[in-house]
C-alpha cells in the first residue's frame, strides 16, 4: 500500500462546552456528555495516543512526519489536564510535532493550560508554536449573546493571568501566538454592520480589547495578533441576492472604516467577511477546492477511527444518532448516518478493505478538487442566467474561474455541503449569492492592489504587536 | 422538508423553475427529452437482485403505494403536461404494473386525458421497460394488445422494451419456457419492439451461448438490435471480467464476419457509434446505440465529457405517489429529492424546491470532474458508473465503484488491443470529419498509447 504524507493530526480533547452559541455547527444533545466521558477515559489511560499512532502507521503514513497536532472540541480547555498527563507519551509516538493548534473560548482552566504548556516544553527539543485561536464574537451585549457569551472582564483577567504565569516560568521551546476569531450570525451581521457608526463602535471595542491585552500582557513568549478582530459571518448560508449585495456594501464600509479610523490596522481582506482562505495566494492563483484540513490532516477519534473532519467527529457515534432520531432531526440524522461510510479505522482493516476505503475516501473524496470546482462553476453559471448574481459570471469564463478558485476552499466545507445539498462536493446556491454579488469582486480587486503594493515594496504583512 | 418561510425560499424557487425551463421544459415543448413517470414501487414479483425491492423503503416508501392517489396524480401530471404545451415522449418506470389492476386505470387515464386535446398536444410515444410476463397468459396478452391499439388510435405509440436476458441467462429471474420465447419473438416482431438484456457478473459466463441463441431463435430485426449494457455494480471480479473479455472477443469476430462482411470501415463506424447515410443504407438493421458492449460510448470533449452512462441527464422523473421530482428512479433517497409539485384544487400550480442545487448534478454532470474518471484515459469512451449503485455502497453518488472501473478498464484495454490487431484503426483517418478535432486527437492518442496485451503480460500487469 502506498505511503501517504500526513503532516497534521486532529485529536478531540473534549466534546462538551461551557457555552451554547446559537450558530454552533455542532448540534449538542445528551450524547455529547457520554462521548466526552469515553474520550476522557481514553485520554486518561493513554489509549487515545496509542490508537492515534496505530492509525497513522496503518494509514499508512509515517508518524515521524507529523508536525502539527490540533486539539478540537467542544471547549478544548475543559479537559486539557487529561491531555497534559499524556504529553510524554504523545512525544514518544509523535516526536516531531512542533505546532499545536487550539481553538478555545478561553474562559476556563488557564492554570491547567499553563501546565499543559510546561509539559510540552519539558518533552520536546524543538521550538514549538502554540497557535491559540480565541473566540470572542464582539462587544458585550447582542454580539456576545448570539455567540460566545463570555464576560470581557474574564477574558482580560485570563489573558493577564496567562501572561503572569508565562513570565514567571522560563520556557525553552514554547512560543504562543494568539488570534481572536469573531463570528457574527448572518442576521445580526447584515443588520448591524450596514450602519457605519455601529461598525465603528464594534471595531473600537474589539480594538481596545486587543490593545488592552497587548499593553497589559507583555511577554516575550506571547504574540497577540490584531489583524483578526473583524468578524466573519456565520454559516449556514441562506442568503438572497439582496443579502449578498448588502454584504458587498458592508465590505466596502469596513475598508472605509479602516482607512478613516484605523490606518495602522492592517489585515487581509477576507477576515471580515468569512472568506478566510482568500487570504492565501494558493487558492487564488491555483485552482484548489479542498479544505486544507480535509486534505492534509486526519481527524482521529479516541478509538483510532478516522472521521471526515474535526467538525464531524461525533456523527458516527451511535448514541448521537439515536438522540437525533428521538429529536426527529431527520436531516441531521441522515447526514450523520452517511458519515458512517467515511469513518474507518485503518488499524483494524484488511489490506483489501483499506484499498477500498482509499478508493472512495482518500482518493475519491479527500484528495479531490475538480469536482467541487466544476459543480460550483456550473451553479454560478445557472445563478447568473437566473439573474441572482451578475450576468458576467455567465459571459466571462475567466472571471468565473478566477472567483470560484478564490472561493473554492471556503465553499467546499463538506460537512456543510452534505447537510445542505446532500452532496459533499456541492455547495448550496445561497453561499454563492452571498459571495458573488460584489464581495468577491471587491475583495479580488483589493487583493490585487495589495499584491501590487507588495511588488512595489510596501509590505502588507500582518503586523506583530510587539 | 420545504420551508416557504425560509429567507431564500423565493429565490430557490425561481432558480429551480428557471433551470427546469432551461434544461427540460423548453426541450419538452420541442418534443425533445423525456418525462418519466415513476408509477409504483409495489411489486408482486420478489426478485432478489432487484434494486427496487432491496431499497424500496427509500426509493418508493410503502405509504405512497395508494393506487387511487397514484391515478389522481397521474391525471394532474398529464393535465400539467398539456397546459405547458409539452410534446415530448413519456416513459413509465415501475415495478410490475402491466399485469395488475393499475394498468387499466393508467391506460384509461392517459387515453381519456389526451383524446380531449389535438394530436400535437399528445406525446408521440409512451415507453416502458417490461419483463413481458403477460405473454404467458392469453388474457393479459389480449389486454396489452388492446392498450397498444387504443393508444395507437389516438396517435400515441406504446413501446415496450423487453427486459429479457435470454434463455441461458434468465435463470434466477422468472422461469421462461421455449414456448414463451417463441411468443416473445412473434410479439416483438409484430410491434417492432426490442430487447435490452443485461450482462452481469453472474451471467457473463453463459453469454456466448446466450448470444448465439438470440441469433438462432429470433428474427433479425431483434437479434441485430439487442441493446446490451453491463450491470454496473461491485460484483465484478477477475473471473467474471475474464469471461467478459472472452465474450467481447467472440462478439467482435462474430459481428465483424457475420454482420459486416469483414468491412473494416463500416465496422469501425459501428464501434464508434457513427450514424450516417452510408451506414444506414449498408446496415439498415444494425444498431448505432451506445448500449453496445463492443462499442465506444462517445462523450464529447466540448461538453466536458458530459455523463452519458444512462438517461440521467435527459430525463426528468416524477414519482406519482407523492409528485416529487428526483435525480433518477435509482436514487430517490429522501435527501436527494429535488422538488415537489405544488397542488391546489387538484391542479399542479407550480413546483417548489426541496434541494435545488441537486439539479446541477442532474443537468451538468461531467466525467471530467468525477473522482477517478477525471484522470482516466478512457474518459471519452466509457459510459461511467451507476450513480445509484455507488450511493448504496459508498453513500457517495460521484465516486465510481472500484469494481466497475476495473471491469471497464479491462474491457476497453482489450477492445483497443483487439481492434488494433484487426487493423481497424487504419481506417480511422477516413472518419476524421465525424469528430471534433479535439476528440479525434484524444481518440488517436488513446488507441496509440494503450499497450498491447502481450506487452502487459510480459510486464505481469
Amino acid at each position: 500500500m502506498q505511503q501517504k504524507n500526513i503532516i497534521s493530526i486532529s485529536l478531540i480533547s473534549s466534546t462538551t462546552c461551557n457555552l451554547n452559541c446559537s450558530f454552533c455547527y455542532l448540534h449538542k444533545n445528551e450524547s455529547y456528555k457520554l462521548y466526552d466521558k469515553i474520550v476522557r477515559e481514553h485520554w486518561a489511560n493513554g489509549e487515545y495516543i496509542i490508537n492515534a499512532y496505530n492509525t497513522v502507521k496503518a494509514f499508512p503514513a509515517d508518524p515521524n512526519n507529523v508536525e502539527v497536532c490540533q486539539l478540537w472540541g467542544g471547549e478544548t480547555l475543559l479537559n486539557i489536564d487529561d491531555v497534559t498527563k499524556n504529553i510524554q507519551l504523545f512525544y514518544k509516538y509523535f516526536p516531531n510535532v512542533k505546532e499545536w493548534k487550539i481553538s478555545t473560548n478561553f474562559l476556563v482552566n488557564i492554570d491547567k493550560f499553563m501546565d499543559f504548556l510546561k509539559e510540552i516544553d519539558n518533552n520536546t527539543k524543538k521550538d514549538t508554536l502554540i497557535s491559540l485561536q480565541v473566540s470572542i464574537d464582539g462587544p458585550p451585549g447582542e454580539y456576545c449573546e448570539q455567540g460566545h457569551n463570555g464576560d470581557w472582564e474574564v477574558y482580560k483577567k485570563n489573558f493577564s493571568h496567562l501572561t503572569t504565569l508565562v513570565n514567571n516560568y522560563k520556557f525553552n521551546h514554547i512560543y504562543i501566538n494568539i488570534t481572536i476569531n469573531a463570528t457574527v450570525s448572518r442576521e445580526l451581521y447584515l443588520e448591524k454592520f450596514s450602519d457605519y457608526n455601529e461598525m465603528k463602535h464594534y471595531v473600537e471595542e474589539m480594538y481596545n480589547l486587543t490593545k488592552y491585552i497587548n499593553d497589559n500582557c507583555i511577554s516575550r513568549s506571547i504574540n497577540m495578533e490584531l489583524s483578526y478582530i473583524l468578524p466573519g459571518m456565520a454559516q449556514p448560508y441562506d442568503d438572497t441576492t439582496e443579502d449578498g449585495k448588502k454584504f458587498a456594501e458592508i465590505c466596502k464600509l469596513w475598508e472605509k472604516l479602516k482607512i478613516e479610523c484605523f490606518p495602522d490596522l492592517s489585515y487581509y481582506f477576507g477576515f471580515y467577511n468569512g472568506c478566510g482562505p482568500i487570504i492565501e495566494d494558493r487558492p487564488l492563483f491555483k485552482p484548489n477546492a479542498e479544505c486544507t484540513e480535509l486534505k492534509s490532516c486526519i481527524t482521529i477519534n479516541y478509538d483510532g477511527s478516522i472521521c471526515e473532519c474535526s467538525g464531524s467527529y461525533i456523527d458516527s457515534f451511535k448514541p448521537y444518532q439515536e438522540e437525533l432520531k428521538k429529536e426527529n432531526r431527520i436531516k441531521d440524522l441522515r447526514a450523520a448516518q452517511r458519515r458512517d461510510k467515511l469513518t474507518y479505522n485503518p488499524a483494524k482493516m484488511t489490506p483489501e478493505e483499506l484499498e477500498k476505503h482509499d478508493w472512495y475516501v482518500y482518493y475519491g473524496y479527500k484528495n479531490n478538487s475538480s469536482t467541487y470546482m466544476h459543480l460550483m462553476m456550473c451553479l454560478a453559471d445557472e445563478l447568473a442566467l437566473s439573474g441572482q448574481i451578475p450576468y458576467r459570471y455567465h459571459e466571462d469564463k475567466e472571471y468565473l474561474l478566477k472567483h470560484i478558485s478564490a472561493l473554492s476552499a471556503i465553499n467546499s466545507c463538506t460537512k456543510e455541503n452534505l447537510k445542505e445539498t446532500g452532496i459533499s462536493y456541492l455547495c448550496p446556491p445561497s453561499s454563492l449569492r452571498r459571495y458573488l454579488n460584489g464581495v468577491l469582486d471587491y475583495g479580488y480587486n483589493l487583493k490585487f492592489l495589495k499584491l501590487k503594493k507588495d511588488i512595489e515594496g510596501e509590505s502588507y504583512d500582518r503586523p506583530h504587536c510587539k | 422538508m420545504i420551508d416557504p418561510t425560509a429567507n431564500n425560499f423565493i429565490q430557490d424557487k425561481q432558480l429551480l423553475n428557471d433551470m427546469l425551463n432551461r434544461h427540460y421544459f423548453s426541450k419538452f415543448k420541442r418534443g425533445e427529452g423525456q418525462l418519466e413517470l415513476f408509477l409504483t414501487g409495489a411489486c408482486k414479483a420478489n426478485c432478489d437482485y432487484c434494486y427496487l425491492k432491496k431499497h424500496q423503503k427509500d426509493l418508493y416508501p410503502v405509504n405512497l403505494h395508494n393506487n387511487d392517489i397514484i391515478i389522481k396524480n397521474l391525471q394532474m401530471v398529464l393535465e400539467w403536461y398539456i397546459k405547458n404545451d409539452f410534446c415530448c415522449c413519456l416513459d413509465i418506470f415501475s415495478a410490475e404494473w402491466i399485469t395488475t389492476p393499475l394498468a387499466d386505470k393508467v391506460i384509461d387515464t392517459i387515453i381519456s386525458t389526451f383524446e380531449k386535446v389535438p394530436l400535437e398536444k399528445r406525446p408521440p410515444m409512451i415507453s416502458a421497460a417490461d419483463n413481458m410476463q403477460f405473454l404467458k397468459n392469453e388474457e393479459y396478452t389480449k389486454k396489452v394488445e388492446n392498450y397498444i391499439s387504443r393508444l395507437n388510435s389516438i396517435g400515441i405509440k406504446f413501446y415496450l422494451s423487453a427486459s429479457i436476458d435470454g434463455k441461458y441467462c434468465d435463470y434466477g429471474r422468472t422461469e421462461n419456457s421455449d414456448e414463451f420465447y417463441k411468443k416473445l419473438n412473434d410479439f416483438l416482431v409484430k410491434y417492432n419492439y426490442q430487447v435490452h438484456p443485461m450482462i452481469s457478473s453472474d451471467n457473463i459466463q453463459y453469454w456466448i451461448k446466450n448470444y448465439l441463441w438470440w441469433q438462432e431463435n429470433f428474427d433479425e430485426s431483434i437479434s441485430n438490435t439487442i441493446m446490451t449494457l453491463e450491470v454496473r455494480d461491485n460484483t465484478w471480479n477477475t473471473e467474471s471480467i475474464n469471461h467478459l473479455i472472452r465474450y467481447c472477443d467472440f462478439l467482435i469476430d462474430y459481428t465483424f464476419t457475420n454482420k459486416f462482411n469483414n468491412d473494416k470501415l463500416q465496422f469501425l463506424k459501428y464501434v464508434l457509434n457513427i450514424d450516417d447515410n452510408d451506414f444506414e443504407q449498408l446496415n439498415p438493421k444494425m444498431p448505432r446505440s451506445c448500449y453496445n458492449v463492443i462499442g465506444f460510448n462517445r462523450a464529447n470533449i466540448e461538453d466536458n465529457f458530459a455523463y452519458t452512462g444512462c438517461s440521467f441527464s435527459g430525463t426528468l422523473p416524477i414519482r406519482l405517489g407523492d409528485l416529487s421530482i428526483g435525480l433518477c428512479h435509482r436514487t430517490w433517497y429522501p435527501e436527494l429529492q429535488i422538488a415537489q409539485m405544488d397542488i391546489k384544487d387538484d391542479e399542479i400550480i407550480g413546483i417548489n424546491p426541496i434541494n435545488v442545487a441537486l439539479l446541477i448534478l442532474k443537468t451538468r454532470l461531467s466525467k471530467a470532474c468525477l473522482p477517478h474518471c477525471e484522470n482516466c484515459k478512457f474518459i471519452g469512451i466509457c459510459p461511467g458508473h451507476c450513480l445509484g449503485a455507488s450511493y448504496e455502497e459508498y453513500e457517495n453518488l460521484l465516486v465510481p465503484q472500484m469494481e466497475v472501473c476495473q471491469m471497464y478498464r479491462a474491457k476497453y484495454t482489450f477492445l483497443i488491443y483487439k481492434y488494433r490487431k484487426m487493423g481497424l484503426f487504419e481506417e480511422i483517418e477516413k472518419l476524421k470529419d465525424y469528430f471534433s478535432p479535439e476528440y479525434f486527437e484524444y481518440l488517436k492518442d488513446l488507441i496509440n498509447t494503450i499497450p498491447d496485451f502481450e506487452e502487459r503480460e510480459n510486464n505481469n500487469e
